[in-house]
């Protein structure tokens, strides 16, 4: 390709650029809002999927026991426990200590729960807290435990593990559903600002393809046109969703002690490229349905 | 340089422009096409710059066969042709030389050429000093003088003129019509559709008239009727 062709495609994409400033705001608008979407949905599975990972990795299983058990059942209780295959580890947690460690994790809020839950009012039960020596071999201990007359409910990651899976199912359809309908808006709105420049440039169109100029030379500026809107688009989404996340880390690191959202390198890296891809494939999209539609070349 | 075999051209919607139509026309003739509103004129026109395809018969040009041209290289067939709008088709928002040069651009033509070859042009068809001049500052006879020069940018082998005269009164017509002839004698085939009987009779040149799809005429040295 010469230079100065090269420089007339620039030349002609600014320029169409220009002309219709307006539209090229609005497309640029959609485009980002459909790439912050995308962004927030996929920040939000990466994290699911993260605490998925984190619940995996945790090899406790908690029995909470029933209330008419006392301190005398606790040792004959301690060591049925640890015969079940699979236990290296049991320790006894106090309902009082229970509300200690929630009232400490919940550091950062307000309500003091041990003012609130003092004696008997506390709702919380006594509870043993197993270690398993593998996440595969918990479910059998968990069927183990609630064989146990003492043992009223028992928990373990994998229950959560089944919730939060599900739960991420149910972000990952919607979001699909949210995306699609804002993927069709923002093709219409590239369509037709390209459209607009079609429409604006259609003497100057006629003209070139009676003297001979080649398809392409006339489809390159169109191309351009929607592929810098698409790609401006996800660079305003990109800054946007990057800001969002660090915000929300350091909120949630400093409000909710409990959960913790995944690191922003590498997941940030990866989604940059991500929306740059879809952003400008967008606007190359748009650009093509318009050529094909109403350029005739 | 042009040859019609044949040819029939029948539109999607059943109207039948043209029926069985075959002349040739050899490089370096001047010819006029003449007829009625609606004859075919601006069919045969269309199908020599592939912006149609014939439904029957062959259409060559430049030694290429029309019918058989892939769309990709239809744009290599139309930088052989120069083509005269009667409503001038000039871009208004470039000067007269960008209308010149832009004809060179849009072909990839090196901008050293673009240099050397706009001045000359306009200098041929007597603008030169109204090369930064807009369309809009320009007379009828000044736009058509333009819409020639670009024609000619890529020196082309055949121009093809659809009514060039159509808007301009009768002395400015006669204007165009030497230059016209200027350009036919340096070599260029040079294909008119009019309806100006006066310049078609006193040009005294190849005439071949068309009614309803027809060729009912082909004279050498021919007037408008």
């Amino acid at each position: 390709m010469r230079l100065q062709t090269l420089w007339y495609y620039l030349l002609e994409t600014t320029r169409s650029l220009r002309r219709n400033i307006w539209m090229a705001c609005a497309s640029i608008i959609t485009v980002t809002l459909a790439m912050l979407i995308l962004g927030f949905f996929a920040s939000l599975l990466y994290n699911l999927d993260f605490m998925a990972t984190q619940v995996e990795t945790q090899l406790e299983v908690t029995c909470f026991l029933r209330d008419y058990v006392t301190s005398d059942d606790l040792r004959p209780l301690l060591t049925k426990i640890l015969d079940i295959p699979g236990v290296i580890k049991a320790d006894f947690i106090t309902r009082d200590q229970a509300l200690e460690r929630l009232n400490s994790r919940m550091g950062g809020s307000r309500v003091d729960l041990l003012t609130i839950y003092q004696g008997s009012d506390n709702p919380l039960q006594d509870s043993y807290v197993i270690r398993a020596s593998s996440p595969e071999i918990i479910p059998a201990i968990a069927a183990s435990l609630i064989a146990l007359p003492e043992v009223d409910d028992v928990i373990y990651g994998n229950n959560f593990i089944k919730q939060l899976l599900s739960f991420t199912s149910l972000v990952r359809i919607s979001g699909a559903m949210v995306m699609l309908g804002l993927a069709g808006a923002a093709l219409f709105i590239v369509v037709n600002t390209i459209r607009l420049t079609v429409d604006a440039r259609r003497n100057e169109i006629n003209i070139m393809r009676f003297v001979g100029a080649t398809s392409w030379f006339i489809r390159v500026p169109f191309i351009l046109e929607g592929l810098l809107l698409g790609f401006v688009g996800a660079l305003v989404a990109f800054q946007l969703t990057a800001w969002l996340y660090h915000q929300a880390a350091d909120y949630i690191a400093r409000e909710i002690s409990f959960i913790s959202m995944a690191g922003a390198d590498p997941f940030l890296g990866t989604l940059r490229l991500w929306l740059f891809a879809a952003g400008t494939l967008f606007g190359i999209l748009g650009s093509s349905i318009t050529i094909g539609r109403y350029l005739h070349v | 340089m042009i040859s019609f075999n044949k040819v029939s051209k029948v539109f999607p919607n059943r109207q039948v422009a043209l029926q069985q139509v075959s002349f040739e026309i050899n490089k370096g003739e001047f010819v006029f096409l003449v007829g009625p509103s609606g004859a075919g004129k601006t069919t045969i026109l269309e199908l020599i710059t592939c912006e149609e395809k014939p439904t029957t018969g062959m259409v060559s040009v430049a030694g290429r066969v029309v019918n058989r041209l892939k769309p990709s290289q239809v744009p290599y067939l139309r930088r052989n042709l120069g083509i005269v709008f009667q409503d001038f088709r000039l871009l208004p928002q470039k000067t007269v030389y960008e209308n010149v040069a832009f004809a060179m651009q849009v072909v990839e033509a090196p901008p050293s050429l673009i240099r050397r070859r706009v001045p000359l042009l306009l200098e041929l068809v007597g603008l030169h000093r109204k090369a930064n001049d807009l369309p809009q500052q320009l007379s009828g006879g000044e736009q058509q003088r333009t819409g020639l020069a670009r024609a000619l940018a890529n020196d082309p082998l055949l121009l093809l003129c659809d009514e060039p005269t159509g808007n301009l009164d009768p002395e400015t017509a006669w204007e165009i019509m030497n230059l016209l002839v200027q350009i036919n004698n340096s070599g260029a085939t040079i294909l008119m559709a009019t309806h100006a009987k006066n310049l078609v009779d006193r040009m005294k040149r190849r005439v071949i008239a068309i009614d309803a799809g027809h060729i009912v005429r082909d004279d050498y040295r021919g007037g408008y009727s």
